[in-house]
């Protein structure tokens, strides 16, 4: 009847004057949530001038297996930077839900892969989080060591406790969390400490810090936090595996870490005392370094 | 003013006979009638609940400006099956908290009727069920369109949709760069 008038008596295919793209845009993000899958919401962005930014609205993000499976596949530091650039696109003022699948085996920094999503759910989700990990697959030759080291980034302002391990903590680390109160930084066992790529870690609330493995103490910055924590807990790399390369470092080197706060409620340490088929003075003369830091 | 108090009261009655049949006249944009039950309008779209609770039904044909009549067709021939097919378990539980239960299959009623449906009459349907607030219409329409785009190329989505590619060819090339990672098979 008048001019926004859809209606029509009978359905005239011949004419063009109607089509998917005529949807408003939040009847399309119902569409494309029901995908079920955000990189196929995505690649929906290619399809034409109408669709560049309208995955970006949607507010559910999830990731199946085979993102994970593919992301690895054609790994590179372009593939990232790319992931960033999509995270930074995503303009869904909130986020009602992330659903993440990962395979328990696909490599040490899977968690990397996710950083960037993780990242943007600390600041819009107002909804579920839901990670997944599966079984692992018929195992495959993926070159797992390609994606060790790659830079993470952690801003948040509501973030408790944060827990990075493996190829995440050894890389590089930046860590801002006003109301983190609980960190756990486990590096790989045998990463050389003079091999460190440094974290840089901005924590006023910090209470409880689990320390695993190498420590660097020019490197490493635990820059704004207090002096005082209720809980730490050191264990320091494994003395065997350092021991043609850095062993006198090293307890020098974990002793920093001690000596950054004055005053702890709760100690723990974990250390293997070598036997004595190596040179024992001298691995007591480390260790006494090591103790007399702490007392 | 005598004549008009007796078409007043006239009217009173046939009002109140209104408000006791079980069904409402809904009128599409191209002025055409469509009956459908009372108790399946409010049950399935909130709008059209708020309108009968709200008395704002008329009897010679609630104006539904926005819809033209094919649509309308679709969305009471919707509501009539909804009626006539016995509600699953499912779909009870699910009505109760919509916004939260997770999205559940259509059933096979609902997909034929889905099914036979145009590209046009589906997207028609799918505004014409946000216009009146009918989340499982609306879920079902846009579960239907999904599928239609779930495992295929851009190329196969231009096609399947009639969608005209836009961009320069440069700008593709920087939009899939960018997106490299989302593309699966090649």
């Amino acid at each position: 009847m008048g001019d926004g008038c859809r209606g029509r008596g009978r359905p005239r295919r011949d004419v063009v004057d109607r089509s998917i793209s005529s949807l408003p845009d939040d009847l399309l993000h119902v569409i494309l949530l029901r995908l079920q899958s955000t990189p196929d919401a995505v690649r929906t962005g290619v399809l034409s001038r109408r669709w560049r930014r309208v995955w970006a609205q949607v507010p559910d993000l999830s990731f199946d297996q085979d993102y994970c499976d593919h992301v690895l596949r054609l790994w590179s530091s372009s593939i990232l930077r790319g992931i960033d650039a999509v995270v930074a696109a995503h303009s869904a003022p909130t986020l009602d839900r992330l659903a993440i699948s990962v395979r328990r085996s696909a490599g040490d920094s899977t968690p990397a892969l996710f950083a960037p999503w993780l990242r943007l759910a600390s600041q819009r989700l107002a909804g579920e989080l839901e990670i997944r990990f599966l079984p692992p697959p018929a195992p495959t030759a993926l070159p797992n060591r390609l994606f060790r080291g790659a830079p993470v980034t952690i801003r948040s302002g509501s973030l408790e406790r944060l827990k990075l391990d493996g190829g995440v903590a050894d890389g590089r680390v930046t860590v801002d969390a006003p109301r983190l109160v609980r960190l756990e930084m486990s590096r790989t066992r045998h990463l050389d400490p003079s091999k460190v790529k440094g974290a840089r870690i901005a924590a006023p609330e910090l209470s409880e810090l689990i320390w695993r493995n190498a420590y660097h103490p020019s490197r490493d910055q635990i820059a704004d936090a207090r002096r005082h924590l209720r809980k730490l807990e050191v264990v320091p790399p494994d003395y065997y595996s350092l021991y043609y390369s850095s062993k006198f470092e090293v307890p020098k080197k974990m002793s920093a870490l001690f000596k950054r706060f004055d005053y702890v409620d709760e100690l723990s340490m974990h250390m293997d005392i070598p036997s004595c088929d190596t040179d024992e003075d001298e691995v007591r003369h480390d260790y006494s370094l090591l103790l007399g830091a702490l007392l | 003013m005598e004549v008009d108090k007796g078409k007043g009261e006239a009217e009173e009655t046939r009002k109140v006979a209104e408000a006791d049949r079980d069904t409402v006249t809904l009128k599409s944009s191209d002025g055409k009638l469509f009956e459908v039950s009372k108790e399946a309008a409010a049950r399935l779209s909130t709008v059209l609940a708020g309108m009968i609770a709200g008395g704002s039904i008329d009897d010679n044909g609630t104006d539904l400006k926005q819809i033209g009549s094919e649509a309308l067709e679709n969305v009471v021939d919707y509501c009539n099956k909804h009626a006539n097919s016995i509600p699953s378990a499912a779909l009870i539980s699910s009505s109760i908290s919509f916004n939260t239960a997770p999205f559940k299959e259509p059933e096979e009623w609902e997909r034929k009727f889905v099914d036979r449906l145009s590209h046009d009459a589906l997207f028609d349907l799918v505004e014409a069920a946000n216009f009146l607030g009918m989340e499982r219409l609306l879920d079902v329409t846009c579960h239907k369109i999904s599928e239609m785009m779930k495992g295929k190329s851009p190329d196969q989505i231009r096609e399947v949709f009639n969608i005209k590619n836009d961009y320069t060819k440069e700008e593709l090339e920087e939009i899939r760069q960018e997106l490299a990672w989302a593309f699966y098979d090649d």
